[in-house]
């Protein structure tokens, strides 16, 4: 019962711009899990990192506090095929000036 | 009219727990306004998981044209509704309460340590479950 909330991390594109797949379901009790497999798939000439989230059901602000680090550190963050909530929690933080979503 | 109480563990798995406990009691909702419910009630939870030092509970009162939702603490904190500055790190949970709900407040306990925070969502016909 008293488990972190599932979630999925896949090292899609181990490039110069990296794309991380992340599914499931991020909060509390897993974002320093994400945190980790970020950290470790930058270098220090990465500047664009690609976050498909088509499969994330559930992210809050624990998960934008970790979109903010990591936008201040690769320079371009890009969100792909946020959900509608997500992209709502998103949009009411105010991070469209620093995130790209993807559509 | 529906009320449902659970207590939760001062714990990060709590958060997690306390998603699970609105999902699992507002079945009837509309997706939308669900996923809504279970957003703010994560952005509270992790406050009091954050910023306070006790365990805490979640209440969830339905009738047929409103939910309330009451998450309590008995720590110290206080919640602090930040401007929304993109480029913060923390301060957005309140924030997310704020843009989702109808209404929102904070309550402190009078005759205890703690506080209770509480916001409502307004139920449309659509969500009568016909």
């Amino acid at each position: 019962m008293d488990e972190p909330a599932p979630l999925t991390i896949s090292v899609v594109s181990d490039s110069a711009s990296p794309v991380i797949a992340v599914g499931g379901e991020l909060d509390l009790s897993n974002v320093d899990r994400l945190g980790t497999v970020i950290g470790d798939s930058l270098g220090p000439e990465t500047t664009k990192l690609t976050l498909d989230v088509s499969g994330l059901r559930f992210m809050d602000s624990s998960g934008i506090a970790l979109l903010v680090r990591t936008q201040a550190r690769v320079g371009t963050l890009t969100l792909r095929e946020p959900s509608a909530i997500i992209r709502r929690l998103v949009e009411a933080t105010g991070l469209t000036e620093i995130l790209r979503l993807e559509p | 009219m529906n009320e449902y109480t659970q207590p939760f563990s001062h714990d990060a798995r709590s958060v997690t727990q306390a998603r699970r406990f609105v999902r699992q009691n507002l079945e009837e909702l509309p997706p939308d306004l669900r996923d809504a419910v279970e957003m703010m009630v994560s952005e509270l939870a992790t406050n009091c998981v954050l910023h306070t030092e006790s365990d805490f509970t979640v209440h969830l009162e339905q009738t047929a044209d409103e939910l309330r939702v009451e998450v309590s603490d008995s720590g110290r904190g206080r919640p602090v509704l930040r401007p929304p500055d993109p480029t913060s790190i923390s301060g957005r949970g309140l924030r997310t309460v704020e843009m989702l709900s109808d209404a929102w407040g904070v309550q402190p306990h009078s005759d205890a340590p703690g506080k209770t925070v509480w916001f409502t969502v307004t139920l449309s016909e659509v969500a009568q479950g016909a």
